[in-house]
């Protein structure tokens, strides 16, 4: 008989992809706020080891730890009129480099940035704290007399940390109430370090 | 206790008459007639609405539904009479025109080319039972109409409005 029957899922919430915010910092007179709306896609991610180094071990191998990468931040805008993402990233751009072709320290352009997940009755879940912010990357317009849409604004961001703020009660009710409910049924599911250390 | 017809009677006094309701449009872009649009009315559907659903499969079991987005299907369809005054085809086109003008191709802004359309559902004795208010509506279909030596008609168009969303308001 298998540990754990569909009712497990069924008692489950789950997080919605489209449930989110981006924050981003107020940057020359334009609310980072007023950019939150009009967020379509957004990923971000955590330090993970792209590359791991390997020895050969008679006919098996072994890994080892290898570089931290963390990933780019990717987020992609709608494009208002006025324009007021373009103006807010460029403001962005002009405080790494000037017109003159002078760069500034990094603390003069790097900024923290909020990622917030949301339940569905609009509870905050998690709010990730993303360390070290500045846009690298710049959209190109895909414009075209073929199609009927609105023009997309992409954009990467340089990210140096990402830190999990914590969650609400509620989430970690939640979480409690999912793990309690799974080890009543005697799931084979164990328990995670980052789970441990939310129950603590 | 088995539920007889009498049961239903007592409980459905009134049913909603198909044929009893209005429309309004207070405000239509372009300059039309607010009354004629309303008396010319013919058709109309109440518009639906539904929630997503975003299946989890698991294992060999039917999987389960989740709620996802409310959705609208953002379309209402309303018939009009129209008369040799041609009074809707002025009122829709000129409404049409001031999304985008077909000599100069020029159009007013997103802001400027939505209003509201209010429709009524009436009661036998003529008050308001339910009023519905379709929110933030454009025209985006005006439809042809067949004229034909081989039938007896009176012209009518199909005009389909997009809308944003929509609400009970009484």
């Amino acid at each position: 008989m298998m540990g754990s029957s569909v009712n497990t899922l069924a008692n489950q919430r789950f997080q919605r992809e489209y449930l989110y915010d981006l924050l981003l910092p107020d940057l020359g007179g334009i609310s980072g706020f007023d950019l939150c709306g009009l967020c379509m896609d957004l990923s971000f991610g955590e330090y993970g080891m792209s590359d791991v180094p390997k020895t050969a071990y008679g006919n098996k191998r072994r890994g080892y730890a290898g570089f931290f990468q963390i990933p780019a931040l990717r987020a992609v805008f709608l494009m208002p009129v006025p324009d007021i993402v373009s103006m807010y990233m460029n403001q962005w751009k002009n405080l790494i480099v000037d017109d003159k072709g002078n760069y500034s320290p990094k603390e003069t352009y790097a900024q923290n940035a909020v990622v917030r997940f949301y339940d569905r009755d609009g509870t905050e879940t998690n709010t990730f704290k993303l360390i070290g912010v500045f846009p690298t990357t710049f959209p190109d317009y895909g414009m075209s007399n073929r199609k009927e849409g609105i023009v997309n604004l992409s954009y990467e961001f340089n990210v140096d940390d990402v830190t999990l703020e914590g969650s609400t009660a509620s989430g970690k009710e939640a979480l409690q109430n999912s793990l309690l409910n799974a080890a009543s049924i005697a799931s084979i599911r164990s328990v995670s370090k980052q789970e441990r250390k939310w129950l603590r | 206790m088995a539920i007889d017809v009498n049961t239903l009677k007592n409980n459905l006094t009134n049913p909603q008459r198909t044929y009893l309701w209005d429309i309004l449009i207070p405000s239509p872009i372009g300059g039309g007639d607010s009354d004629t649009l309303s008396v010319r009315a013919q058709s109309v559907q109440k518009p639906s609405r539904e929630v997503g659903a975003i299946h989890v499969p698991w294992r060999q079991s039917a999987g389960l539904n989740f709620p996802g987005k409310l959705a609208y299907t953002h379309q209402w369809e309303c018939t009009f009479i129209e008369g040799e005054d041609h009074k809707i085809h002025d009122a829709i086109y000129g409404w049409m025109q001031t999304i985008v003008d077909d000599y100069d191709n020029i159009g007013a802004g997103d802001d400027q080319i939505k209003s509201d359309i209010y429709l009524n559902l009436l009661g036998v004795n003529g008050a308001v039972t339910l009023k519905i208010r379709l929110i933030g509506c454009y025209v985006q279909r005006l439809g042809e109409i067949l004229f034909s030596n081989d039938a007896e008609a009176i012209a009518s168009y199909s005009v389909l409005f997009s809308f944003d969303s929509w609400e009970i308001v009484a």
